[in-house]
């Protein structure tokens, strides 16, 4: 029985491209189907992403997949974008981070309201220097969590607001890395200490933030093909 | 008894008439549908030869003996301005096609050159054209799904006979040439 779907499955997805993609359950913004993000930085990073979404109306969603199922990545992580409908209604300023490690691929996608902000060559530049260095040691969490929240901080700051992190600095040694790392714990402490919308994330999930509760894409889904993708 | 005939001609003619402006709205959403999304890949189109410009510039500065592959550029660029000008599908097709070609043999030659694949200006204007050579691609795929809907309607009856009556006719596909399917994108 198993088989035959699989073979159905099979034969829709050279018909119709796109039935068979993963299902995506998103925690919040982040979609972990590689399991690459540990469940604490996972809360942390819909932490920050809540946070500018509610400065910005701006929708930043993470997804790491098991396979790309042999197509090009540009049209899965459309195919994401506009399914999900990211970003706000009218504005559009959607976004995706989209990873899959095992194909060593990897693509920020930008929607039109973004496209201003963000232009590719920008979102080429974050993934060249926050992300593919790490990806490249197989460090796929570093590699998501440095690339966003540096997406996160550009894009606040291309909406003229402040996010509670200083922006992450690219790597250049291997000391920044540790470095980097605890700068990122010591900036969530002291969001947690000022008892944000989400309480305290890393000792014991917060009230409604548990499982991503309350996180509501906008209904957007303005995609055009913006964005930069990159193989390592 | 004469009284219920003329309700049933009028119940037909109402049910027919509904019919008839339900089919002639939705057939004129559906082609300004395909046009707003031909408006859309003519905007892509140009947004890349905006592009093109900067991008041999930069090529120039390394690559100084290739003058042949930048005036093909510059040739088939000017072309597809005037075609988007035109409004004519098959143009557009045409010359997008040669311009693509023209820039693949761009690309293909910056490969020979190491200095100038690290030149970050480089990076960033190849980011910029490989997003819109996405981009293209996308508006393409999104204005054939939508003249596929409207073609199929026209060509199923009774939508036919309102789509004659109204003057909606099947629309152009973009189509991409052979030498495209084979042509390089843009990578790194």
């Amino acid at each position: 029985m198993k088989k035959f779907l699989i073979l159905i499955c099979l034969f829709f997805s050279i018909v119709l491209q796109g039935v068979c993609l993963e299902t995506l359950n998103f925690n919040g913004f982040i979609a972990d189907n590689a399991n690459i993000i540990s469940s604490s930085n996972e809360a942390a990073l819909n932490q920050i992403l809540l946070e500018l979404q509610s400065k910005t109306k701006a929708d930043v969603a993470v997804v790491t997949l098991n396979s790309l199922d042999g197509r090009p990545i540009e049209d899965v992580s459309l195919e994401i974008a506009r399914r999900y409908k990211l970003g706000d209604k009218q504005l559009n300023n959607g976004a995706l981070i989209l990873v899959a490690p095992y194909d060593r691929k990897a693509r920020i996608e930008t929607g039109y309201g973004l496209e201003g902000i963000m232009n590719d060559s920008k979102a080429g530049r974050i993934l060249d220097d926050y992300m593919i260095p790490y990806f490249k040691k197989e460090d796929y969490e570093t590699g998501i969590i440095q690339g966003t929240l540096a997406f996160a901080y550009e894009t606040a700051e291309g909406y003229g607001v402040r996010l509670s992190f200083e922006k992450p600095s690219a790597p250049e040694s291997d000391d920044t890395d540790i470095l980097f790392i605890i700068m990122f714990i010591i900036i969530l402490m002291i969001i947690n200490s000022r008892g944000g919308p989400g309480g305290l994330i890393f000792f014991g999930m917060p009230r409604g933030f548990g499982g991503g509760g309350g996180i509501k894409f906008g209904g957007g889904g303005g995609f055009g093909g913006g964005g930069a993708s990159r193989g390592w | 008894m004469k009284n219920t005939l003329i309700l049933i001609i009028l119940a037909a003619i109402f049910v027919i008439g509904s019919f008839f402006v339900g089919t002639f709205n939705k057939l004129q959403v559906m082609d300004e549908n395909v046009s707003a999304n031909w408006a859309q890949v003519e905007n892509q189109l140009k947004r890349r030869n905006d592009l093109i410009p900067n991008f041999v510039n930069t090529v120039k500065g390394y690559a100084t003996h290739e003058k042949e592959v930048f005036t093909n550029i510059a040739d088939a660029r000017a072309k597809l301005s005037g075609s988007i000008n035109s409004k004519d599908v098959k143009a557009v097709q045409q010359n997008a096609g040669e311009l693509n070609s023209a820039l693949s043999r761009l690309l293909a030659i910056a490969e020979n050159y190491p200095q100038l694949k690290a030149d970050k200006s480089f990076i960033a204007l190849q980011d910029e054209l490989a997003g819109t050579e996405n981009r293209i691609a996308v508006a393409r795929r999104d204005y054939n799904e939508s003249v596929k809907s409207i073609n199929a309607l026209i060509r199923t009856f009774p939508t036919a006979l309102v789509a004659a009556i109204s003057g909606v006719k099947q629309r152009e596909y973009f189509e991409i040439t052979e030498t495209e399917k084979q042509a390089p994108k843009v990578e790194f």
